[in-house]
């Protein structure tokens, strides 16, 4: 298992587990993110809080999982992301991709505005 | 003569469940190397990222069990090579042309698509038969979804080549070394 989730209403908070986030999780990751996709729920926010540590296999199971998401009106946040990580998102422009936000409270204000 | 003032090399696996523990090696020798710790901290991300790609880019496609790492350090740059005597770097470029390596002659001095990943898009310039250097170009400002719908799933090679300041890769056809170098300014 990669993440762990806590379902509030319509909304997933998914956090990841291991601290890093790379080719050897990335397939369950995705697996896990489209179960989540597929069982309908509104938002799934992921919080990276763990991970210290992100590669190329990771971010494309993460923009995978978005693809899959959008035409079923599933939005994906990002959360608590670590400035190492943070900063790689920001080299390859996935901060243009992702929403982003320094935590769950401040994802959920974004939602309700 | 190569004018290196620092120069070492180490053998690692090629292999994919080696790749976190072989990084940690390579990092662990930059931050104890005396001669390495000029390299700005802010530059010791960009080499992690890149190395981390190289050495998945090895254990996915170069059907080896080993590589060799070179470091070395000449003038203000910090340079990168990794080596293995594996598969040549096969490339799928412009939608779904093939592009190998050596290079056929019509394919020379050309720039190809590799993809694209939100606003850049990686490129590969074949500078000789065996020889080609990997560069980004920004696109114009896309949003989304149009964004997401232009969004490769593949960020190895666009990691490396925004990570460092210059990436290129060469084939050896007599001896089927292939070398992968990436250069990091440290001015």
């Amino acid at each position: 298992m990669i993440l762990q989730v806590n379902q509030v209403q319509d909304i997933t908070q998914a956090t990841i587990l291991p601290e890093e986030a790379s080719l050897a999780n990335a397939d369950k990751f995705k697996e896990e993110m489209i179960t989540l996709i597929v069982e309908g729920t509104k938002l799934i926010i992921v919080n990276f809080e763990n991970v210290n540590y992100i590669d190329s296999s990771f971010l494309g199971s993460l923009v995978v999982a978005l693809k899959y998401a959008m035409p079923r009106k599933t939005d994906i946040y990002l959360v608590a992301l670590k400035p190492d990580v943070r900063n790689l998102l920001t080299l390859i422009r996935m901060d243009k991709v992702f929403k982003i936000y320094k935590n769950f409270d401040q994802a959920m204000d974004a939602l309700n505005q | 003569m190569n004018n290196y003032r620092y120069q070492k090399s180490f053998q690692f696996s090629n292999k994919a469940e080696d790749v976190s523990s072989v990084l940690s090696i390579c990092m662990k020798h930059m931050q104890d190397s005396e001669e390495l710790r000029v390299v700005p901290e802010d530059i010791q991300s960009r080499v992690k990222w890149a190395l981390t790609e190289l050495l998945i880019n090895g254990a996915k496609h170069a059907g080896t069990t080993e590589t060799l790492f070179h470091f070395k350090l000449r003038e203000k740059f910090l340079i990168i090579e990794k080596e293995d005597f594996g598969n040549p770097l096969f490339l799928k470029v412009n939608g779904s042309q093939r592009l190998s390596w050596p290079v056929a002659a019509p394919f020379l001095n050309q720039h190809f698509d590799v993809y694209e990943n939100g606003m850049d898009s990686l490129r590969i310039y074949t500078e000789t038969s065996n020889s080609a250097f990997f560069l980004v170009e920004e696109i114009e400002d896309v949003e989304m979804p149009e964004l997401l719908i232009n969004t490769s799933e593949h960020f190895g090679l666009m990691i490396i080549a925004k990570a460092s300041d210059h990436f290129t890769y060469s084939l050896d056809q007599q001896t089927g070394r292939n070398i992968f170098r990436i250069t990091f300014n440290l001015a």
